[in-house]
C-alpha cells in the first residue's frame, strides 16, 4: 500500500486496552490501526496508511507529563511516519491536554506535521490552537466519523508540505495567525464596503478583530521607600554616546545594561538617543528628560529612596514586537529580582 | 478629470503623446530637471511591468497631471499658489513619475529604503509594479553631501538636517516639473474618458460621511510645517495636487505618496456610493500624533468636534502607521463611535508576528477594520537582471541585486492606508 505513513495516537480507552480502570496505563504501541484508527485508515483511503497505533493512559500522561511525552515520541519515531494524527479527544479534559503536548512535541522534536481533533470547549484548545491543527469536533465520539474524515482531509495536505487553507474552509479551529496575502478587492473597496454595510445596520465583519484586554494583577505596593533600591529602565533608546552594543534604531533584536555607578547624572557628551520614533533633539540636549537619573539621585540624597540600583536597562521599543518585549522584560526582570531591586521606574517615549 | 491612457512609454524627439504612447525627449527633460543646480544629474529610465528590474532608494512618486484651463498645477512647487480641485485635470493613465536615490548629508535612513520589483512576486505586491514607471535617478551636488556643514547637523531626527530637507524639496519640484512637462502632451486633445468630481447635493436621508485623514510627511499647498490643528478640506484638493509628500524617512509600505493622494482610493470609493449610499461631505485632516496626552485628548476632541458641525454619521478613518499615530487613532473611533458615528479604519498591520494580535493600541470601539495588509510579513523577492537606484540598501545586509526575503514594510506603496493597496492580512 503507497501513500502516507500515518502513526495515530490514542488513549487507552480509545486503543482498546481498558476504561478508566485503565488510565494509568503506560505507553504502548501496535501495528496498524485500532478501535477509531480503522475509520480513520478508511478516511485516508489509498492515500495514506495507519501504519501503526500508540497509546497511553490519560492518567499516566498527566501525573507525569515529561517522561510520558518522551516515551510516546520514542515509540512513534521509529515508524517514520510523514503526519501524525492525534485523538481526537472530542471533549475530554485530559486526553485533549495528552493530545496537545504530544502534538506539539512531534511537530518541534521529530518535524512531523500533526493533525488533532477536540471539540471546541475542550480546555485544551485554548492552550493548544496557536500551535496544532485543531479539527472541531462534537462533544462525544459519536461524531468519530465526521471527525476523522475532516481530519484525514486537512492532514493529507500536510503531509505533502502544502499550507492550509482559511480555517472555515480547510475544517479547522482558528489559529490566531495572521498573513499577509492579495485580496482580489483594493483595500479602500472592501473599507467603504464596511461602511455601507454599518450605515444600513447590515451585519458586518472586521477583518482585523481587536483582542480583548488582558489583565496584569499588579504587585503588591513597596512597604518602605526609604530603604528600596529603585531601578531605571527605558525602552526610549539611551545608550552611551556610540552605542557601544548597536541597538538598532527600530525594530531591535537586543537590548543593553550600563553602569549608573558614581554618575549624578546623564548628560550628552556621554550619552546619546537611538530610538527611531520621536525626535532627539531635546533628549540628546540633557538625557536626564528620559532617564532621571539626577532627581533620582536628589532623592537618595535626601532619604526619600534608599538608593538608586546601580544598573541602568536599556532596550528600544520602535516597531517591537510583543513577543520580543516580553522576552526583553523576562530577562531584565531576572536580572533585577537577583539582585535585590524592589521597584522599577520605567521610563518611555 | 480627464484620462489619457498611456500603453508605453519611449524616448524620442519631440515630446509628445500620440496614439496611447508617450514620447519622451529625455535630454530636453533632464536639462528641464537640472536648472535647479541641485543635482549633479538626473539619469531617467523606463521600468514596466513584467521586466525584470527592481527600483531601489524610491522616494516618491507622482501621476502626470496638467491643468489646461488653470488656475495652477501642484501649487507652490510647479505653480502658483492657488486653490485647485475644481475645473479641469488632463491626467496621463497608467503612468508614474518615480523619484529614486540616495540619501545626502544629515539625512535620517533608518525608515528611507523603499523597493519596487516590476516583475515577481514583488509586482504584486504594490500597484507600482504595474505602472508604467517613469525613473528619474537623482545625484545631488556637492554642496548636499558635505556632512560638516552646520546646516547638515541633524535637527529633528525623522525629519533631518535643514540640507537634506532643503533637497528633498528639490526632488519632488523636479519630479513634479516633470509630471506637468509629461502631462501637456495631452493639450488640445480628446481623452479616453471622463469622470466628474463633485459634491453634489443628494437625499438629505442618505448618511452623512466624513473622510478623516491622518497625516504625517506630507505638505498642503507646499507647507510642510505640522498642522496644529486638524482641518475640513474639500476631497477635489486632495485629488488635485494639494497635498506632496516631502519625508521619505516613512516605511516603505504606508509612507504617504503623492501619486496615491493624486489617485486617493477612499476618495473615489466614497464618490461612487455619492448619491447612492450615503452622502459624502468633506475631508478632515488631523496631524498624526501629539506627544503629550493632554494635547492628544485636544486633537480627538477637535477631531469629533468638525465631525458634529459637519453632522457627520459615518467615517472611514486613515492610520499612517507607527505607534504614537495608533493612540490617537484609536482615541478618535472611541469618541466617534460613541457619539454614534459609525467609523470604519483602515489599517497597516505595523507590527507584530503572525501569532501576534499586533495592534500597539485599541479600544473595544474599533469594531470594523479594513486591514491593508501585516508590514511585518517577510516576502520572497528573486533578483532581478538590472537594479536602479543606488549599489546598496541602506538597513539590508544583501547586495540590491539579491534574491531577497524582506518584510512588506521595504516594498514602496503595498500597504497604504489610503486603500490603494490589494493587499491584506487574515487569520489561519
Amino acid at each position: 500500500m503507497a501513500g502516507v505513513r500515518v502513526v495515530h495516537y490514542l488513549n487507552q480507552f480509545f486503543a482498546g486496552i481498558g476504561a478508566e480502570e485503565r488510565a494509568d496505563a503506560p505507553p504502548g504501541a501496535v501495528t496498524g490501526a485500532v478501535g477509531p484508527g480503522r475509520a480513520l485508515a478508511q478516511a485516508l483511503g489509498d492515500q495514506g496508511e495507519v501504519v501503526a497505533t500508540v497509546y497511553c493512559g490519560d492518567n499516566y500522561f498527566n501525573e507525569q507529563p515529561e517522561r510520558a511525552t518522551e516515551e510516546v515520541l520514542a515509540l512513534i519515531e521509529p515508524y517514520a511516519p510523514a503526519l501524525v494524527v492525534v485523538g481526537p479527544a472530542f471533549n475530554a479534559g485530559r486526553y485533549g491536554i495528552a493530545c496537545g503536548r504530544i502534538g506539539v512535541a512531534v511537530q518541534e522534536r521529530l518535524g512531523v506535521p500533526v493533525v488533532t481533533g477536540m471539540y471546541a470547549e475542550n480546555p485544551a484548545v485554548e492552550l493548544y490552537r496557536a500551535q496544532l491543527y485543531i479539527v472541531p469536533t462534537g462533544a462525544t465520539a459519536a461524531t468519530t466519523g465526521a471527525a476523522v474524515q475532516r481530519m484525514a482531509a486537512l492532514g493529507l495536505p500536510l503531509a505533502r508540505g502544502e499550507r492550509p487553507g482559511r480555517p472555515a474552509e480547510a475544517g479547522y479551529l482558528p489559529r490566531g495567525l495572521r498573513f499577509t496575502e492579495r485580496s482580489p478587492r483594493s483595500g479602500a473597496a472592501r473599507a467603504v464596503d464596511l461602511l455601507v454595510k454599518r450605515l444600513k445596520g447590515e451585519a458586518f465583519e472586521t477583518e482585523w478583530p481587536v483582542p480583548a484586554a488582558d489583565r496584569v494583577p499588579p504587585p503588591l505596593p513597596i512597604r518602605d521607600l526609604a530603604r528600596a533600591t529603585i531601578a531605571l529602565v527605558t525602552s526610549a533608546g539611551i545608550v552611551p554616546l556610540g552605542n557601544p552594543d548597536r541597538i538598532e534604531s527600530t525594530f531591535a533584536t537586543r537590548w543593553g545594561k550600563y553602569s549608573l555607578a558614581g554618575r549624578d547624572d546623564l548628560t550628552g557628551a556621554e550619552w546619546e538617543a537611538v530610538h527611531g520614533g520621536y525626535d532627539h533633539t531635546y533628549a540628546n540636549q540633557d538625557p536626564d528628560r528620559i532617564v532621571p537619573v539626577d532627581v533620582l539621585r536628589e532623592l537618595e540624597a535626601r532619604g526619600v529612596i534608599g538608593r538608586l540600583y546601580d544598573s541602568l536597562y536599556v532596550a528600544v521599543g520602535s516597531g517591537a514586537s510583543q513577543a520580543s518585549a516580553r522576552q526583553w522584560a523576562r530577562e531584565m526582570a531576572a536580572e533585577l529580582t537577583a539582585a535585590g531591586v524592589d521597584g522599577v521606574i520605567l521610563t518611555g517615549t | 478629470m480627464a484620462s489619457y491612457g498611456v500603453r508605453d512609454v519611449r524616448f524620442g524627439s519631440p515630446t509628445r503623446y500620440d496614439d496611447g504612447v508617450l514620447w519622451v525627449d529625455r535630454d530636453e527633460l533632464r536639462r528641464l530637471l537640472l536648472r535647479s543646480g541641485d543635482f549633479a544629474d538626473v539619469a531617467i529610465e523606463v521600468a514596466r511591468p513584467g521586466e525584470a528590474v527592481r527600483l531601489i532608494h524610491v522616494v516618491d512618486a507622482a501621476e502626470p497631471r496638467y491643468k489646461p484651463d488653470g488656475p495652477t498645477d501642484f501649487p507652490g512647487f510647479v505653480g502658483p499658489q492657488r486653490t485647485v480641485g475644481e475645473g479641469r485635470t488632463n491626467r496621463l493613465a497608467g503612468l508614474a513619475v518615480v523619484s529614486v536615490g540616495d540619501a545626502v548629508a544629515g539625512e535620517p535612513t533608518y525608515w528611507r529604503e523603499a523597493l519596487i520589483d516590476m516583475s515577481g512576486p514583488g509586482a504584486d505586491a504594490t500597484v507600482f509594479g504595474g505602472t508604467l514607471n517613469l525613473v528619474l535617478a537623482f545625484a545631488p551636488t556637492a554642496k548636499f553631501l558635505d556632512a560638516s556643514q552646520p546646516e547638515a547637523s541633524i535637527g529633528h531626527t525623522q525629519i533631518g538636517s535643514l540640507v537634506s530637507q532643503r533637497y528633498n524639496r528639490s526632488i519632488r519640484q523636479a519630479q513634479l516639473e516633470a509630471a506637468v512637462y509629461l502631462a501637456r502632451t495631452t493639450a488640445g486633445r480628446r481623452p479616453d474618458s471622463t469622470r466628474t468630481y463633485e459634491l453634489t447635493p443628494v437625499d438629505p436621508a442618505l448618511p452623512r460621511v466624513v473622510y478623516l485623514f491622518q497625516v504625517n510627511g506630507v505638505s498642503i499647498y507646499a507647507d510642510d510645517t505640522m498642522l496644529p490643528v486638524p482641518t475640513v478640506m474639500h476631497p477635489n484638493e486632495i485629488l488635485d495636487g494639494a497635498l506632496i509628500n516631502f519625508q521619505a524617512n516613512i516605511h516603505a509600505a504606508y509612507r504617504y505618496i503623492t501619486y496615491f493622494n493624486q489617485n486617493h482610493a477612499v476618495i473615489d470609493e466614497l464618490y461612487a456610493r455619492h448619491g447612492v449610499d450615503l452622502n459624502f461631505v468633506a475631508a478632515i485632516l488631523y496631524p498624526r500624533g501629539a506627544m503629550q496626552v493632554e494635547k492628544k485628548d485636544m486633537l480627538a476632541e477637535y477631531v469629533v468636534k468638525l465631525m458634529r458641525m459637519l453632522g457627520a454619521q459615518g467615517a472611514c478613518s486613515s492610520y499612517t502607521g507607527g505607534g504614537h499615530s495608533a493612540v490617537d487613532f484609536m482615541m478618535i473611533c472611541e469618541r466617534c463611535e460613541r457619539l454614534g458615528i459609525k467609523t470604519v479604519q483602515l489599517m497597516p498591520e505595523s507590527y507584530g508576528t503572525p501569532d501576534e494580535p499586533g495592534f500597539v493600541y485599541y479600544v473595544p470601539e474599533a469594531v470594523a477594520i479594513a486591514s491593508m495588509g501585516r508590514a511585518t510579513q517577510e516576502i520572497g523577492l528573486p533578483a532581478p537582471a538590472r537594479v536602479i537606484g543606488g549599489d546598496a540598501f541602506f538597513d539590508l545586509p544583501d547586495a540590491p541585486g539579491a534574491d531577497l526575503s524582506v518584510p512588506y514594510r521595504y516594498v514602496f506603496g503595498s500597504c497604504p492606508s489610503t486603500g490603494n493597496g490589494y493587499l491584506v492580512a487574515r487569520e489561519y
